[in-house]
C-alpha cells in the first residue's frame, strides 16, 4: 500500500473547546488508485488529506504513506518528504501571488534543490504544458482566470514528480466545464502512475474516480470500488 | 505590545526636551545658593589689609566681596604626580562669594587641611577621599602632607574639574605660604544688580580704588563677569540643547509614523469585524470611535510606561551635563514641562497619526469589509511589480522577499522611514562629531610644535632659547605667550613671532612682520570668525581689554584658519610682553621627524640641559595632550549616541512590528510554502530579505536624511560661534552605518519570525 491509515484519531483543539474530526480512520490506498472522498462539510475529509500529507499529525492512531511513518519525522523532516512525496492541490488554488505561473511551479523544485535553475525551468514549462498552460507562463495569478490558477496549481503540485497527490475539493472554485477539464487533468496524471486522492462535494465528479471513500462524522462509512 | 513600546520609546525621548530647561534651572539655583561671583579680578598679587577690603566693599553696587589665592601646583597621591588647582579661601566659616558648601566631612580649621572638590572624584581625576593624606609641591619643590578634611566645592571653581584639573580648597595663608605667594590674587565680587551697565560701572570703581590702594597693580587675568543667566558651561549646554531637541523631535517623529502604520495595520486585519459590525448596523461614528478609544488606551498605556522610563532616563543624562558642563550634581528632577508634552503627545499625538487609519475603517463598505483577505490581490499588475520581477536574483526566497517588500509598498515605506530617520541620527550626530573633533584637533595641528616649554620662574629667556635649539631632537624652537583678551567674549590671543611654527593662512593682508615683532608693535592679525562676529577689517583699529587694561591695536591681517573655532587673535610676541609687563614666555618647540620617540627623547634632553642650568620648567607633549583630547571627546561622542538610542530603538520596533505585520497577513502563505516543501530557513530567508531591502532603504533615506541633519546642527553651531566648520561626512561613517542596520535588522526580525516558521502548516493553512 502506498497510503496506510490505521485507526486514525483527529482531535482540534481550540481554547477549551474540542472538536474530534477524526474518530478512527482506517484506509489502504494502492499504488496507482484514484480515490475520491466525499462527505458532507465538517465530516472530515479534509482532515484526512492533511493527515496523508503530513500538514496535520494525527491524535492517535498510525498513518504510513509512501514507505514512511510519518509520525517519526518532526516538523522539519515532514516539510522535505511532502515536497518529494506529496503533491497538494487546493480548492482556492492558493498560488503565491508575486511568483509568475512558471515561478510557482519552479518553487519546489527550489526548495527540494532539484536541478539547475535552468532544467528548473525547463520541467516548470513542461508541466505548465501538460496542463495547457504553455503560453500563460510569466502571467502572474492575478491576470490568470480561475481555472487557469487551478491548472497551475496541478502544475506545481507535479513539480517534483510525486507518486501522491492530494487535492481538497480542487474544482469547488470553478464553474462546470472548467471543473470537467480540471478533472481530465486529474485523470491524466493518474494515467501517467500518479496516486491520486481528492476531496470533493460533486457526486457527479467523484462517480468518475476508481473508488469512492464515504466520510462521515469522522469515520470511514461506506468504501465503494468503481 | 509594540505599538505601547514604541509609543513609550518616543515619550521616553520626549523627556530629553525637559534636560537643558531642568539642568539650567538647578545650575541657576546653585549660582545663587554659592553666591557665584558677578565679577572677577586678578591681580598677580593684592595685600589688602581690612581697611582696604572695607573700602572695595563700599564701591557701589557690591553686595559682596573677597580676597581669595588661586594657583596651580602638583599633587602626588600614591606617588603619582599630576595638575591640581588651588583656591584658598580666607576663612570657611566666612565667606560671602563662591561659597564652597560642604557635601561630606568637615572644613579645615587650622592650616594643614583642605577641602577635596566633590567633582574631583566623580570624573575620576582625583580619587582622595575623607581622611585621606595628599601631598602638594611647595615653591621651593619639597611636598608638604595634607589631610582631605572634607568634600565638596562651589560652582564656578567646580566646573574646573571636568575642563581642566582637580580643585582643591585650601586656606588662603596655607596657599600662598606653599606657593611663595604674598597675597591674594583674585578679588571675588557679587553685585546687586548683575545688569551690564551697572557691573561695568562698579568694575571700573573697584580697578580705581584698587589703583589707589595698591600703585603698582598688575593683572594676570582679564576680567571675568558672569552675565545674568550664564554659568560655567551655561553656553555648552546652550549648544547641546539642539542636539536634544533634535533627538526628541526625530524621536517623536519617527513614532508617529509608527503609530500611524500601526493603526493601519489594525484596522487592516479587523477589516472583516468591521464588514460584520456595519452589516449588523454599526454606524461609521461607532466604528470610528471604538478605534479612536483603542487608539487613546494604546497611547495611555504607552505614555504611562514611557514617562516611568524617561524620568531615570533625563535624570541621568541631566547628571552627566550638569557634571561635565557645570562641575556639580543635580538632584533628582522631574519636569512638569515634559510630564504635560508626554500627555498632550501620547495622546493627542496617539489620536492624530490614527485618523487616516480610522477614517478608512469608518468609509469601509460591508462588501470591501467582507470580501478583504487582508492581502494585495493584484499583484503583477502595477508598474512597480513588473520592476521588482525584473531584478536578476538567483534565490527565490531573496526573489520573494523583495517582491513581498513592493507588494505592501506603502507599509514599506513607513517601515524604512523611522529606520532612516535613526539612521540619519546615528550619521548626522557622527558627522557633527567628527566635524567638531577635527577641528579640535586641527588646532594642535596647525599650532605644528611637538612639545610646549611652559614659561616658570626664573623665565625661559634667549639663553634658555640657546640651550634649547642645541638639544640635538629640536629642529625649531621658538618662543610664544597665551594670553586673552575681551573683545565681545574673551579671545584666546597667541603671541608668536613673526616665524612660528604656526602656518596662517591669510585671506586679507598681512602677517605682521619681524620688524614688527621686534619693535613690539601694536598690530594684530585675527581669525575669520571673530573678525566676522565683530565686523572687523583689514586697517581697522580695535581696542580690547586685556590684564592690563585696555589695548589699542592695528588689524593687519584675517586669519582664515580655524584655531580656536577662527576666534584667536594673533600679535607680536613681543608685543604681548610689552603690554603685559612681562619679559619671558613659554617654547614651542618641533622635533626633526615629530615621532614621539624624538618627542620623548627631545624633552628628557631639554628638561635636563635646562634644569642643570638653573632652570625651572614644566613641558607638555603635544601628542599626549592631542590623545587625551580624543579620549574626552571620545566621552562626549558615546553620550550624544546614547541619546540617540531612543530613535534607533523606535526604528527597530517599527521593523519588529511590520515583520510581526507581515508575517500575520502572510500566514496561510506561509502554510502553502511548507506544504510544498519549504524548510524553516527557506522562510527565515525570504521574511529577512524582506527587512534587509526595508534596512537598505531606510539606510539609503538616512544618508541625505542624516546629511541635512548635520548640515542643519553645524549651521546652529556656525551661528552661534560665528565660526566656519569643515563638515566630516566620511564614506565609512556610511559603510558603518549600513553593516550596523543590516545587522540589527537580522537581529530583531528573529523574535517575530520565530512563531511564524514554527507555526505547524495545518494551522497556518486555517488561520483566519
Amino acid at each position: 500500500m502506498i497510503i496506510s491509515l490505521c485507526s486514525v484519531e483527529k482531535v482540534y483543539r481550540t481554547g477549551r473547546i474540542e472538536f474530534p474530526a477524526l474518530r478512527g480512520v482506517d484506509l489502504d490506498v494502492a499504488p496507482g488508485e484514484l480515490v475520491a472522498i466525499v462527505g458532507p462539510s465538517g465530516s472530515g475529509k479534509s482532515t484526512v488529506l492533511n493527515v496523508i500529507s503530513g500538514i496535520d499529525r494525527p491524535t492517535a492512531g498510525n498513518v504510513m504513506v509512501a514507505g514512511r511513518d510519518l509520525l517519526e519525522l518532526d516538523e522539519e523532516q515532514l516539510a522535505v518528504w511532502r515536497g518529494e512525496q506529496v503533491g497538494i492541490v487546493f480548492q482556492f488554488f492558493q498560488l503565491l501571488p508575486t511568483l509568475t505561473a512558471r515561478e510557482n511551479v519552479m518553487l519546489p523544485l527550489d526548495f527540494a534543490s532539484i536541478g539547475t535553475v535552468r532544467e528548473r525551468s525547463d520541467r516548470a514549462n513542461e508541466r505548465l504544458a501538460r496542463v495547457g498552460l504553455g503560453n500563460r507562463l510569466d502571467h502572474f495569478p492575478a491576470e490568470l482566470s480561475g481555472g487557469e490558477q487551478q491548472r497551475v496549481a496541478i502544475a506545481r503540485a507535479l513539480a517534483c514528480d510525486p507518486p501522491i497527490l492530494v487535492a481538497d475539493e480542487p474544482t469547488g472554485n470553478l464553474d462546470t466545464d472548467t471543473a470537467d477539464e480540471m478533472f481530465t487533468v486529474l485523470d491524466t496524471v493518474n494515467g501517467d502512475g500518479t496516486t491520486v486522492l481528492y476531496v470533493t462535494h460533486d457526486r457527479r465528479l467523484a462517480d468518475r474516480a476508481h473508488r469512492v471513500v464515504s466520510i462521515r462524522d469522522g469515520r470511514v462509512v461506506g468504501d465503494d470500488p468503481r | 505590545m509594540l505599538t505601547i513600546i514604541t509609543i513609550a520609546v518616543a515619550i521616553a525621548g520626549v523627556w530629553m526636551f525637559a534636560i537643558p530647561g531642568n539642568v539650567r534651572g538647578v545650575l541657576a539655583e546653585r549660582v545663587e545658593t554659592d553666591a557665584m561671583h558677578t565679577a572677577r579680578l586678578a591681580p598677580n598679587a593684592a595685600p589688602l589689609d581690612a581697611g582696604q577690603l572695607a573700602r572695595l566693599r563700599a564701591v557701589n553696587n557690591v553686595a559682596a566681596l573677597d580676597a581669595r589665592t588661586l594657583a596651580r601646583d602638583d599633587i602626588r597621591v600614591d606617588g603619582r604626580v599630576e595638575g591640581v588647582i588651588l583656591v584658598g579661601v580666607d576663612a570657611f566659616d566666612q565667606q560671602s562669594v563662591n561659597i564652597v558648601s560642604l557635601e561630606e566631612g568637615e572644613f579645615p580649621q587650622s592650616t594643614g587641611g583642605l577641602v577635596s572638590d566633590a567633582s574631583n572624584s566623580r570624573t575620576g581625576r582625583l580619587g582622595a577621599a575623607v581622611g585621606d593624606t595628599v601631598e602638594l609641591r611647595t615653591h621651593t619643590g619639597r611636598w608638604e602632607a595634607f589631610e582631605v578634611g572634607g568634600r565638596g566645592g562651589t560652582v564656578r571653581y567646580s566646573s574646573e574639574v571636568a575642563n581642566d584639573a582637580p580643585v582643591l580648597y585650601l586656606l588662603n595663608t596655607d596657599v600662598q605660604r606653599i606657593m611663595g605667594y604674598p597675597a591674594a590674587n583674585s578679588i571675588d565680587v557679587l553685585a546687586e544688580d548683575p545688569s551690564p551697565t551697572a557691573v561695568d560701572a562698579m568694575v571700573t570703581e573697584l580697578r580705581t580704588v584698587l589703583a589707589d590702594e595698591l600703585p603698582d597693580i598688575s593683572y594676570w587675568d582679564v576680567l571675568e563677569v558672569w552675565r545674568p543667566g550664564t554659568w560655567p558651561g551655561s553656553e555648552d549646554i546652550g549648544n547641546f540643547v539642539v542636539v536634544f531637541y533634535t533627538i526628541a523631535g526625530v524621536a517623536l517623529v519617527a513614532a508617529l509614523v509608527i503609530i500611524f502604520t500601526t493603526m493601519n495595520t489594525v484596522v487592516r486585519e479587523q477589516t472583516r469585524e468591521i464588514g460584520v459590525m456595519k452589516a449588523v448596523g454599526g454606524t461609521p461614528r461607532a466604528i470610528a470611535a471604538g478605534f479612536l478609544g483603542t487608539a487613546l488606551v494604546l497611547g495611555a498605556s504607552g505614555t504611562a510606561i514611557g514617562i516611568g522610563v524617561g524620568i531615570p532616563f533625563s535624570n541621568w543624562l541631566m547628571q552627566f551635563m550638569s557634571s561635565e558642563f557645570g562641575g556639580t550634581s543635580v538632584g533628582w528632577v522631574i519636569s512638569e514641562l515634559a510630564l504635560v508634552l508626554s500627555l498632550g503627545l501620547g495622546l493627542g499625538g496617539t489620536a492624530l497619526a490614527s485618523i487616516p487609519a480610522v477614517r478608512h475603517a469608518a468609509r469601509l463598505t460591508v462588501h470591501e469589509a467582507i470580501e478583504d483577505h487582508g492581502v494585495l490581490a493584484s499583484y503583477g499588475t502595477r508598474r512597480l511589480d513588473r520592476a521588482a520581477a525584473r531584478i536578476p536574483l538567483t534565490s527565490r526566497r531573496s526573489q520573494m522577499g523583495i517582491r513581498n517588500a513592493t507588494r505592501r509598498a506603502g507599509r514599506t515605506v513607513a517601515t524604512a522611514v523611522p529606520i532612516g530617520l535613526a539612521v540619519a541620527t546615528l550619521l548626522g550626530f557622527a558627522a557633527v562629531l567628527l566635524t567638531v573633533v577635527d577641528e579640535d584637533l586641527r588646532t594642535f595641528d596647525l599650532e605644528g610644535a611637538d612639545l610646549i616649554l611652559w614659561d616658570r620662574a626664573p623665565g625661559l629667556d634667549a639663553r634658555a632659547g640657546e640651550l634649547i635649539s642645541a638639544v640635538p631632537e629640536v629642529a625649531f624652537a621658538h618662543p610664544m605667550t597665551y594670553s586673552s583678551v575681551e573683545l565681545d567674549g574673551e579671545k584666546y590671543v597667541w603671541g608668536l613671532p613673526a616665524v612660528s611654527t604656526y602656518d596662517p593662512e591669510l585671506i586679507a593682508g598681512r602677517w605682521y612682520s619681524e620688524e614688527d615683532d621686534a619693535a613690539a608693535t601694536r598690530v594684530v592679525v585675527v581669525g575669520e570668525a571673530a573678525a566676522n562676529q565683530n565686523g572687523i577689517d583689514v586697517g581697522d583699529a580695535i581696542t580690547v581689554e586685556t590684564r592690563a587694561g585696555p589695548l589699542e591695536l592695528e588689524v593687519v591681517g584675517i586669519d582664515g584658519q580655524l584655531v580656536n573655532n577662527g576666534q584667536g587673535l594673533f600679535i607680536p610676541f613681543n608685543t604681548v610682553l610689552d603690554y603685559e609687563g612681562r619679559t619671558t614666555g613659554n617654547w614651542w618647540v618641533r622635533t626633526a621627524d615629530r615621532d614621539p620617540a624624538t618627542v620623548d627623547a627631545a624633552a628628557t634632553a631639554i628638561h635636563q640641559t635646562l634644569e642643570a642650568n638653573g632652570y625651572q620648567l614644566e613641558s607638555s607633549r603635544r601628542y599626549i595632550d592631542r590623545d587625551q583630547n580624543v579620549r574626552e571627546n571620545r566621552l562626549i561622542v558615546t553620550v550624544v549616541m546614547a541619546m540617540g538610542l531612543p530613535v534607533v530603538a523606535i526604528g527597530m520596533i517599527g521593523l519588529v512590528s511590520a515583520t510581526a505585520s507581515n508575517a500575520l497577513d502572510r500566514t496561510r502563505e506561509i502554510g502553502i510554502l511548507r506544504s510544498i516543501g519549504a524548510r524553516r530557513r527557506d522562510l527565515r530567508a525570504m521574511f529577512r530579505a524582506e527587512g534587509l531591502l526595508i534596512g537598505v532603504l531606510g539606510w539609503l533615506i538616512g544618508i541625505p536624511a542624516g546629511y541635512a541633519l548635520a548640515r542643519l546642527i553645524l549651521y546652529v553651531f556656525e551661528r552661534r560661534f560665528d565660526a566656519a566648520f569643515h563638515l566630516q561626512f566620511p564614506l565609512w561613517t556610511i559603510a558603518i552605518a549600513l553593516a550596523v542596520t543590516l545587522a540589527m535588522t537580522v537581529v530583531v526580525m528573529r523574535f517575530p519570525l520565530r512563531r511564524a516558521v514554527r507555526l505547524a502548516p495545518g494551522l497556518a493553512l486555517r488561520y483566519e
